[in-house]
């Protein structure tokens, strides 16, 4: 395979590069030739592969360089890596569906995730509730009528009414 | 006994949980959904326009001491605040599930984080932040923005779609019930005799087993009753009750099709005027875009039911009362005994209608799944045979169709297992029935053979309607979503609207000005930002700028299919919104790359921007564009059939015509947006030739990706992330050598010739 210098990745390892928590609660970069502020953390394969192939780009979202794997970095750098990248995917992990009417055209859900109630409400069932991965046994995001995103982590250990509930709409 | 609890669906107000903290002065609040700080709540920013305050925390429901209510309690998690006057600038930024919103202390300064929400949230809060920084300089012109907006005010329900405002649990079903029967009032004297016409069928099709049964085993097979042996007559009697119960039937469906099919073409007619009304904004909205896909899934929703639905339905609650009412006068102890059955009955049918509606919706998801995947792969077929992934798709496609296979197989298993238990529910009604009339009439209690059976016809007369009284709730609910839906669209009111009193000059000179402009199409996502040129009378300026820099946006707003958000567009020194759109139609004309050609002949076409031209005119218009040429080698000349299913036409040849339309309408503003983009060097320079034909004399504006295109701009404008960043001559900007000249250098480097003087 020939590709171009540009089209090469550019990784970022912990040998010669450093994580640092910036004053505005950004990350910082400082690598051997540069210093970046304000960094932006962005999963390639964020379903996949959530720990690997991680872009980070700078303020003006250029990107620097990748993460091939967090799992080549350690204690205090991995923890902000790992912290840094709950915070901008965070997403609520339904643990069981309360109820889902189907009422206008919406289906109307009031759900437990991470141990609060919540209610919300999705358009088109066939398009917002899907498996993340090919094949029956992957993880299923739901996302509602605002953009907002829901986890349904492991389908399998939902009681038997959310489970027959969630499976109604997954193709 | 357990006392059942009444939750209350109204969340936590910000308003609530600020009024604590004493506050001073006027005050924005903002509820945004989900910390992104590894917890799941809410966040809530208030401002009093001089510091910022944000409260962290979640809902807890909870019982209400001594009331049978549950209660949401907010739990607070963090309490933060921070001096608005800190920032220059407050803007939200979206990431993958997330947002924040951070102040920046100068332009170009670090940025602070100083709240993190969900994504969903993100226009909110950027609201909030707008209007917080107006709040602080003192110019915040609006009311306080509302906090419960995404929130039904009578139950305080989140809104299914905050785009909507529209409350399932609140939605005056009468109230739209009321509208939509409005639309039958112009057939009053149709539905009156569809009512008639329905009453006089329920009573035939009573009497059917009354003569069938009774008259037959009472009377004509009764040797004591005077009608013992006419059976002639009996015969005659029956055919005219089935014949006339017939007619009815024809009769009632008649009236049905000559007034519900105006009716829905009353409504469709309704949308579509609205539809014309609407301005651009509302077509490339993502949430009403789905609406409009429903319009005519939503109109056949309505026509269905009042088609199918409502005439059965009136039919079956008469025939339901009549049966019951006859049944009653027959034996009062008969009928108690199926009073005990129906409700069963009843409950059971309706709770198959819904199981088995979920397991129909499962076998159709299944299947669109299939069709999707099936018209995919034919679609594809070229690049399947390409890389050999013949095998891959087969079992692709068996993994699709035996989903296929398995729902149909748990839908028709359900079935086969659970209608027989209700028929069996209903044999045993009957044979109830027939044992303890057995009973009555062997002791000789007044029951005769010919009511028994009388009493069992009308029995079984009842099970139909009970399964469609069932189900057909649901389907009525179904037709009043489907119809609000429909008013949504009719009551939606255009962004652009025409002014009060607007003008209509004569004279144009065709003059353009941008002052500080700026637009966006989605709230907090500015695509034009403090945009100002002037364009004088017959000049030409070239707008250019990378894919995405906002070119197109720009002509947009100059043809007035939006309005800027903030500053002002002036055409002969007047701002644009003072112009009537027939003025503004007749005198800003359009050439885009996308042409787009509508069904009929080629001189329709041409003749769509004045309807009125005459055919020399037309003809005049396609020589002027250069298209008269390959019009006369069409088959039928001028009047060769194209658009949908017409003679395939170039995408030059198409362009041609688009330039031969705007020859035709004659406007004095022209604006090309990249016109010729997608042609070959050969036809670009026909098209290039009948443009300066239609630009001598106007005012043009003219977006290309190709300078070459520009070089008889009188001026150019670069545009970049919505903002101009170079304005001036051709020579003035390759002086400069800044982004034009970097574009012009690429572009002709490209090209293969490198001629650029200093």
């Amino acid at each position: 395979m020939n590709l171009s210098t540009d089209s090469q990745l550019i990784s970022i390892r912990p040998n010669t590069a450093r994580f640092s928590a910036g004053p505005g609660g950004y990350l910082n970069l400082t690598t051997k030739s540069d210093e970046y502020t304000c960094i932006r953390l962005k999963r390639a394969l964020p379903y996949k592969y959530p720990e690997k192939y991680i872009c980070v780009c700078d303020r003006e979202d250029k990107e620097i360089g990748i993460l091939s794997d967090l799992a080549e970095w350690t204690g205090p750098q991995r923890e902000l890596l790992e912290a840094e990248l709950k915070r901008l995917y965070y997403i609520p992990n339904i643990e069981k569906i309360l109820s889902a009417k189907d009422r206008m055209g919406y289906l109307y859900f009031e759900v437990l995730a991470d141990g609060n109630r919540k209610s919300f409400a999705v358009r088109d069932p066939s398009r917002s509730i899907r498996f993340i991965a090919p094949g029956q046994s992957s993880a299923v995001q739901i996302t509602d009528t605002e953009g907002n995103r829901y986890r349904i982590a492991n389908p399998a250990e939902l009681d038997g009414k959310s489970r027959r509930t969630v499976e109604t709409y997954l193709i | 006994m357990k006392q059942k609890e009444k939750k209350i669906k109204q969340p936590v107000s910000a308003a609530t949980l600020f009024a604590q903290r004493d506050i001073p002065g006027q005050v924005l609040f903002v509820r945004a959904n989900q910390s992104g700080d590894k917890s799941f709540g809410q966040v809530f920013l208030a401002t009093d326009g001089k510091i910022l305050y944000s409260l962290y925390g979640y809902e807890q429901i909870r019982p209400v001491p001594g009331a049978r209510k549950l209660a949401p309690e907010f739990v607070e998690t963090r309490f933060q605040t921070v001096p608005l006057e800190s920032y220059e600038e407050l803007k939200v930024e979206r990431y993958f599930s997330t947002a924040r919103l951070v102040g920046l202390p100068q332009k170009d300064a670090t940025p602070e984080v100083l709240a993190e929400f969900a994504l969903g949230s993100a226009n909110r809060v950027d609201r909030f932040a707008r209007n917080a920084l107006k709040l602080r300089n003192g110019n915040l012109e609006n009311e306080l923005e509302e906090e419960e907006e995404d929130c039904c005010p009578k139950c305080g329900s989140y809104y299914p779609d905050p785009a909507r405002k529209v409350c399932p649990n609140c939605m005056d079903k009468g109230s739209v019930t009321r509208r939509l029967l409005g639309f039958f009032r112009y057939y009053a004297k149709q539905l009156v005799v569809f009512f008639i016409v329905m009453a006089l069928y329920t009573l035939f099709s009573l009497l059917s087993p009354y003569v069938g049964t009774k008259l037959l085993y009472d009377n004509v097979l009764s040797a004591s009753d005077p009608w013992y042996g006419q059976i002639g007559a009996f015969l005659l009697l029956l055919l005219a009750v089935r014949l006339l119960s017939l007619g009815l039937n024809m009769l009632q469906g008649s009236v049905s099709a000559s007034v519900i099919p105006h009716v829905i073409y009353d409504l469709k007619s309704r949308v579509f005027s609205t539809m014309q009304r609407l301005s651009m904004g509302f077509y490339t909205g993502k949430q009403t875009g789905t609406l409009m896909n429903r319009v005519n899934r939503d109109a056949n929703n309505v026509y269905w039911f009042f088609v199918d639905g409502c005439p059965f339905l009136i039919i079956n609650l008469a025939t339901f009362a009549g049966v019951f009412f006859i049944l009653f006068r027959i034996s009062v102890l008969l009928t108690l005994i199926v009073a005990v059955f129906i409700p069963v009955i009843f409950f059971l049918y309706r709770f198959l209608s819904r199981h088995f509606r979920k397991m129909h919706h499962r076998q159709w998801m299944d299947h669109s799944a299939m069709t999707s995947h099936l018209s995919d792969t034919v679609g594809g077929q070229r690049l399947i045979k390409a890389f050999g992934a013949g095998q891959r798709e087969n079992t692709r496609f068996a993994g699709y169709s035996s989903r296929v296979r398995d729902s149909e197989h748990t839908l028709f298993n359900a079935q086969n297992t659970a209608f027989p238990f209700v028929e069996l529910l209903a044999v045993t009604a009957n044979m109830l029935v027939l044992g303890v009339g057995g009973v009555l009439i062997v002791n000789g209690s007044g029951l005769t053979l010919g009511r028994l059976l009388t009493f069992t016809a009308y029995l079984n007369m009842l099970y139909g309607p009970l399964d469609f009284l069932s189900w057909v709730t649901t389907w009525f609910s179904r037709c009043l979503d489907s119809a609000q839906r429909i008013f949504e669209i009719i009551d939606a009111q255009p962004d652009v609207k025409e002014a009060q009193q607007p003008l209509c000059p004569e004279i144009v000179r065709g003059e353009i000005e941008l002052q500080n402009v700026m637009f966006e199409y989605e709230p907090g996502r500015p695509v034009i930002r403090d945009l100002s040129f002037r364009v004088e009378e017959g000049q030409m300026i070239g707008i250019v700028g990378k894919t995405g820099a906002g070119k197109t946006t720009i002509i947009n707003l100059m043809a007035r299919l939006y309005d800027p958000t903030e500053g002002r567009l002036l055409i002969d020194g007047r701002d644009i919104r003072e112009y009537s759109f027939a003025f503004l139609r007749k005198n800003i004309g359009v050439v885009s790359q996308e042409t787009y050609l509508f069904i009929g002949t080629v001189a329709d076409n041409i003749r769509y921007a004045r309807p009125e031209a005459t055919e020399e005119e037309v003809i005049a218009a396609a020589k002027a564009a250069c298209a008269h040429d390959f019009i006369m080698k069409l088959p039928d000349g001028y009047e060769t059939r194209i658009g949908a299913g017409g003679q395939d036409l170039s995408g030059g040849e198409k362009q041609r015509l688009s330039i031969a339309r705007t020859i035709l309408q004659d406007p004095k503003i022209l604006i090309l947006d990249e016109a010729t983009a997608s042609m070959d060097t050969e036809t670009e320079r026909n098209i290039q030739e009948s443009l300066s034909r239609l630009q001598s004399g106007r005012t043009t504006v003219s977006v290309a990706h190709r300078l070459s295109t520009l070089r008889d701009a009188d001026v150019l404008a670069v545009i970049s992330q919505g903002k101009m960043t170079e304005y001036g001559t051709h020579d003035e900007l390759i002086r400069k050598k800044g982004e034009y000249y970097n574009l012009y250098r690429l572009q002709t480097k490209a090209a293969g010739t490198i001629v650029i003087a200093d």
